[in-house]
């Protein structure tokens, strides 16, 4: 068994698959759990493993043709005899979320060969009568008895728009010349996505000019510093190391936290220091790294806004520092550290929860050499962000190459 | 028009805070045990989880830490307010003062009567500030 010097079994990430996001997506329509499954096989075809070999299965929100024991469904659909069996419910960290877990059953000797997937295209219409649970999951802001129904979204504070709008205003009034610096940044991941086939803006790059005076949507953030929904989809094969034989290079999924201390940012203690601090804190430790021998960041980012915060809660700069080291050195393709280098979800689309997995998906490409023309030349070990809600759980994996 | 308090059942937790806020006074609960004034009203405290609660008055003086103007133009600016006694709430600024207060500015609660008791925490750019 392949083990580390503690002898403890490890898990690599061994496949991906992933539907390349499209803004009007008008291919055949399928339930959400013929969806899941497909990339499940779309996942274990690029792994090299047989669908009988699989013994884990994790699974987030986005299954909808059922509240609860949707695991349990899986298993049955997909036909699988699994010994673990997770669903996560973390938002935008769950693709994190789901491949720690999903390593951490592996470590403890749960389980071999477990597969993740995040399906986001569109479903056949419910009929009219027919139990549509998906709108169960779009009010669940308004729940009776809820702290944000109560004590939110009376006075408009509903939604990602205003949660980031917020964090840029209080970022705004701290360091100087944000704005310019969330510009530049979404003009270098979006150079990024013009490289990267499949991307919703390949071939489109923006000047940070044309970010800077695009149409003020909740002040002061603008239409280009903020992700498009898509339809999409996205699945990783995790294995431990020894279980898997592929002539691909393995990632190992060697270091992973998490960390969680509140719903709404107004009552974190500090509206500009992310809990993404604590979970790569605990990411580095576990894989006895640091920062400074990252070769690449995956920051996962909904708005520009998120990235300047991710690069200062993730140690690569100081807090306060993130508007100036973009300013600086960039996270361009060729700068000193490369972040989001398929656009991320600013330039490569942000398929709901799968958007996520794209960040991890890109860091696997990267350390695997299969990025093509976005190929970085140093891909041994990259850090991969997700956060979940409005900044509220978030979560990091280191990721290295064998 | 129904007020949320008359929506709730006496047992709940927040029923003193929107009947104290609908009579221009602005408490915020504090446990009995540890002294944690906390804030939104819940049935244990956030810090010991002790289910002891009395009633503080506060000032309602504090800061804005963040704000968004809201489309349309009309709707009222949201903000996140740091009270001197040191929680955080989410509000709003009364639309004449908005253009006016700022990330940093200081801020007063003001009871306003012609308010749903549903939304109390709103606020007023300070005189002095």
């Amino acid at each position: 068994m392949s083990t580390d010097p503690d002898h403890r079994a490890r898990a690599a990430i061994v496949g991906t698959a992933e539907y390349a996001p499209l803004r009007h997506y008008h291919g055949p329509l399928q339930s959400t759990l013929d969806q899941w499954t497909d990339l499940a096989a779309l996942a274990l075809a690029d792994a090299g493993i047989p669908a009988d070999r699989v013994d884990g299965l994790v699974c987030a929100t986005d299954v909808y043709e059922a509240t609860h024991l949707v695991p349990a469904l899986l298993a049955e659909h997909c036909g699988w005899k699994v010994s673990f069996a997770e669903r996560v419910d973390l938002g935008g960290a769950s693709a994190v979320g789901m491949v720690w877990r999903a390593a951490m059953a592996i470590e403890a000797g749960v389980c071999t060969t477990v597969v993740c997937a995040l399906p986001a295209r569109p479903r056949p219409p419910v009929p009219e009568g027919g139990v549509d649970v998906s709108s169960d999951y779009a009010r669940s802001d308004l729940a009776w008895g809820s702290p944000v129904a109560r004590y939110e979204a009376p006075y408009g504070n509903l939604g990602p728009n205003v949660s980031y709008a917020l964090a840029a205003s209080a970022y705004d009034h701290e360091v100087r010349d944000a704005a310019t610096a969330r510009a530049h940044l979404v003009a270098d991941q979006r150079l990024s996505a013009s490289v990267t086939p499949g991307a919703v803006h390949f071939g489109k790059p923006v000047t940070a000019q044309e970010v800077a005076t695009s149409r003020m949507i909740v002040p002061p953030i603008r239409l280009l510093e903020i992700v498009m929904p898509c339809a999409g989809g996205a699945a990783v094969v995790v294995s431990r190391t020894d279980a898997a034989s592929t002539d691909r290079r393995r990632v190992v999924v060697s270091g992973f936290g998490e960390a969680s201390s509140f719903n709404t940012p107004t009552y974190s203690h500090d509206l500009l220091d992310l809990p993404l601090r604590g979970a790569v804190e605990r990411a580095y430790v576990r894989a006895g790294t640091t920062a400074r021998s990252m070769h690449m960041a995956q920051l996962y980012d909904p708005y520009a806004i998120a990235v300047l915060l991710s690069l200062e809660s993730a140690g690569f700069c100081r807090r306060g520092e993130g508007a100036a080291y973009v300013m600086d050195q960039g996270i361009g393709l060729s700068s000193r550290l490369p972040c989001n280098t398929n656009g991320g979800q600013l330039g490569f689309g942000q398929a709901y929860a799968a958007g996520g997995m794209t960040h991890v998906i890109e860091a696997v490409r990267q350390i695997q050499g299969l990025a093509g023309e976005r190929q970085l030349v140093r891909n041994d070990r990259a850090l991969v962000s997700g956060s979940g809600g409005n900044m509220s759980v978030q979560g990091a994996l280191v990721l290295e190459g064998e | 028009m129904m007020a949320l308090t008359d929506l709730l059942p006496d047992s709940d937790p927040a029923l003193p805070f929107f009947e104290a806020a609908a009579c221009g006074v602005l408490l915020m609960p504090q446990c009995t045990y540890c002294d944690e004034l906390f804030f939104y009203p819940r049935a244990r405290c956030p810090r010991c989880l002790a289910n002891g609660v009395e009633w503080c008055w506060i000032t309602g003086e504090g800061q804005v830490v963040a704000r968004i103007d809201r489309s349309p133009a009309d709707a009222p600016t949201m903000v996140v307010v740091s009270l001197m006694e040191g929680l955080q709430v989410t509000g709003q600024l009364v639309d004449d003062d908005a253009t006016r207060a700022h990330v940093g500015s200081s801020v007063s609660w003001r009871h306003t009567h012609d308010c749903l008791v549903a939304n109390p925490l709103i606020f007023a750019l300070r005189a002095d500030s």
